[in-house]
């Protein structure tokens, strides 16, 4: 059963002038770990919030384990949220930002501080109790935020782009503690976040959002391998894809200017939007053949970005850091067909297998 | 030289602004017989604690020190209360209608007090209150509230959003949020609001005359005013420096001590206005 449910969700602010949420529909099941991707401004952070409660929608049903709660205060919704900046409470202790949110629900001292304990054990917290936030590292900050939203056992964690405030190395340790800690308490949780890397890595599920809606929801592979919309493609991927603007007849693309020519062998007339993705542009692999020229290469740690020429157009593609190459040079990659995504230009949704 | 001409200025300042303070200080310490004495005395010995006596012991001076201080501690306490829920409210309205509240407030705040003065006494007049303490501290609130407001409006705005937000889904009230989180963490606004209004009624003179009647309700301004002499044509000199010397020191005693965290508290306001 969905953990949490959204139905026909909308939100407008400025009296309808700025769609936030345009519609959304949601689920997600018990267990599952839902990243929430897009840029900044399309709303993710307002579904968040709304399903929090700290903001109200205009139209729609919430549900979360099985309950209707759309018209309850937040307290009582039963979800916990980190927010970006932490938002712990300055003159409280690490132990009391914990604990209050325990105390106001009236349990018994004891219980409290078992809890706390606890939370704060897995967390690496218990020596920093008396402590206040401000004496607090960046990365401790977290920890007791996440801790705040922890001890209570909410239905539903919600986590608003919560390590973007960290420093890039602690970044990447908390990220993978933080999947591990969800998948251990087996909880439920919508994250969101504009870093892709965030979300193909954390997620169970990613939710990709432009504009107020959800373009595509599914595994990470799946969003990544097979997208189902131009703007999804060309978000989700780091270096991005590539794109060629043309036509299909016969069986074969053409592109603008008739000087590209790419057997797809797909059965669709009409005009289409040709993606690759950088790595499906193999030096020497199997598949068929462009001629190209090395405009210029970046390195990239492990692999390298080359710049091709193709025709008037500017291909990329990801090579293995030793792999030889210099500006200047004639290089034929090879492009299977399996890996091209086709899209309608007028729409931007996906024509492909 | 810049630094030096700009500390001559400053002296000459305050030496222009704490000259009178102190001549009342001198004049309170003189037996009455060398007040008017010349050559003018600067440095009086020995000093003589007459008049300071004259004024605890012969008047009511004790009496009008307790009204003044019920009268600015509840004016105080009640204007703090009310602009914090009031300034707790705007703090949840749209920003552009909150600073044009904000404006509102700051000009309402600079009505001066003897414009109202009839007003004030109609409407006290019409609760009965006349003649009572109580009458009093209203008055003091209502004009005191724009600038509470204002004040503690821009010091909230000094705590983020998302700190109401996180209290909202741990489940504090919404007075629990403005109590246990808001003031706390706005504690300088709080002391500077607080101050500033406590020292505005500590001196208030005009309403405190209009209102109080009997001599029992005095405030301590109103009692100087109306400290009088052995017949009408003596006016006690030493005797009301003394009693000015003894209500004053105190507040420049408070100033002296919060000043840091009022100008902190004032220019905070300044830039958020």
């Amino acid at each position: 059963m969905a953990q949490v449910r959204l139905l026909n969700l909308t939100k407008t602010y400025l009296s309808g002038q700025v769609v936030a949420l345009d519609n959304v529909n949601l689920e997600v099941p018990k267990g599952q770990f839902l990243a929430v991707l897009g840029p900044s401004g399309c709303g993710k952070s307002t579904l968040l919030r709304v399903i929090a409660g700290l903001e109200r929608p205009d139209q729609g049903e919430i549900w979360i384990a099985g309950r209707r709660v759309d018209h309850l205060p937040p307290a009582r919704r039963n979800v916990a949220m980190v927010f970006q900046n932490y938002a712990l409470y300055p003159h409280f202790t690490v132990y009391q930002n914990i604990a209050i949110g325990l105390k106001l629900r009236g349990y018994p001292k004891a219980e409290i501080q078992k809890r706390v304990l606890k939370v704060a054990r897995m967390l690496g917290l218990e020596r920093l109790f008396d402590r206040y936030p401000r004496e607090l590292s960046g990365g401790q900050q977290q920890r007791t935020a996440l801790a705040r939203a922890l001890v209570r056992d909410p239905e539903v964690f919600l986590l608003d782009e919560p390590l973007s405030n960290l420093d890039a190395q602690i970044r990447e340790e908390t990220r993978s503690e933080l999947k591990r800690l969800f998948q251990d308490l087996g909880a439920t949780v919508i994250y969101v976040t504009h870093d892709q890397i965030e979300a193909l890595t954390m997620a169970d599920l990613v939710a990709v959002m432009f504009q107020g809606r959800i373009y595509q929801m599914g595994p990470p592979e799946e969003v990544y391998r097979c997208p189902r919309h131009r703007r999804v493609a060309a978000f989700v991927g780091v270096p991005r894809i590539n794109i060629l603007r043309g036509r299909i007849k016969d069986g074969t693309f053409f592109s603008e200017d008739q000087i590209v020519k790419i057997p797809v062998g797909f059965d669709y007339e009409g005009p289409v939007e040709l993606g690759v993705r950088p790595e499906g542009l193999r030096p020497g692999g199997e598949g068929f053949k462009l001629k190209t020229r090395v405009l210029w290469v970046e390195s990239w740690g492990p692999q390298k970005i080359l710049f091709l020429a193709f025709g008037p157009y500017e291909l990329r593609a990801l090579v293995a850091a030793d792999f030889p190459a210099s500006p200047g040079e004639e290089l034929e990659v090879a492009l299977r067909l399996e890996e091209v995504h086709l899209f309608r230009p007028e729409t931007g949704e996906r024509l492909s297998f | 030289m810049k630094k030096i001409i700009f500390l001559l200025f400053g002296l000459i300042a305050c030496a222009y602004c704490l000259f009178p303070f102190y001549w009342t200080v001198v004049t309170a310490l003189k037996p009455p017989s060398k007040i008017f004495s010349l050559p003018l005395e600067y440095f009086p010995w020995p000093i003589s604690l007459e008049n300071l006596y004259r004024v605890w012991e012969k008047r009511p001076f004790g009496r009008y020190l307790m009204n003044s201080l019920v009268v600015s501690g509840g004016g105080t306490f009640l204007s703090l209360f009310l602009s914090s829920l009031l300034a707790f409210r705007l703090r949840y309205l749209p920003v552009s209608r909150a600073l044009a509240l904000q404006r509102w407030l700051l000009i309402a705040s600079i009505i001066p007090p003897t414009l109202l003065v009839i007003p004030i006494f109609m409407a006290i007049k019409a609760l009965g209150l006349v003649n009572h303490l109580l009458g009093l501290i209203l008055s003091y609130t209502v004009l005191n509230l724009p600038f509470g407001v204002w004040l503690l409006y821009a010091s909230f705005s000094k705590v983020p959003r998302e700190l109401d937000e996180a209290a909202l889904l741990d489940g504090f009230s919404r007075l629990g949020i403005l109590f246990r989180l808001l003031l706390p963490l706005s504690r300088t606004g709080l002391a500077v609001a607080g101050i500033l209004i406590f020292i505005f009624c500590w001196n208030e003179f005009l309403l405190a005359l209009t209102l109080l009647q009997d001599q029992s309700h005095y405030t301590v301004p109103v009692g100087i005013a109306l400290l009088s002499g052995a017949s009408a044509y003596e006016i006690p000199w030493g005797e009301i420096n003394a009693a000015v010397a003894l209500t004053t020191l105190p507040v420049i005693l408070l100033v002296a001590l919060f000043q840091s965290s009022i100008l902190e508290g004032l220019t905070a306001g300044a830039l958020k206005g």
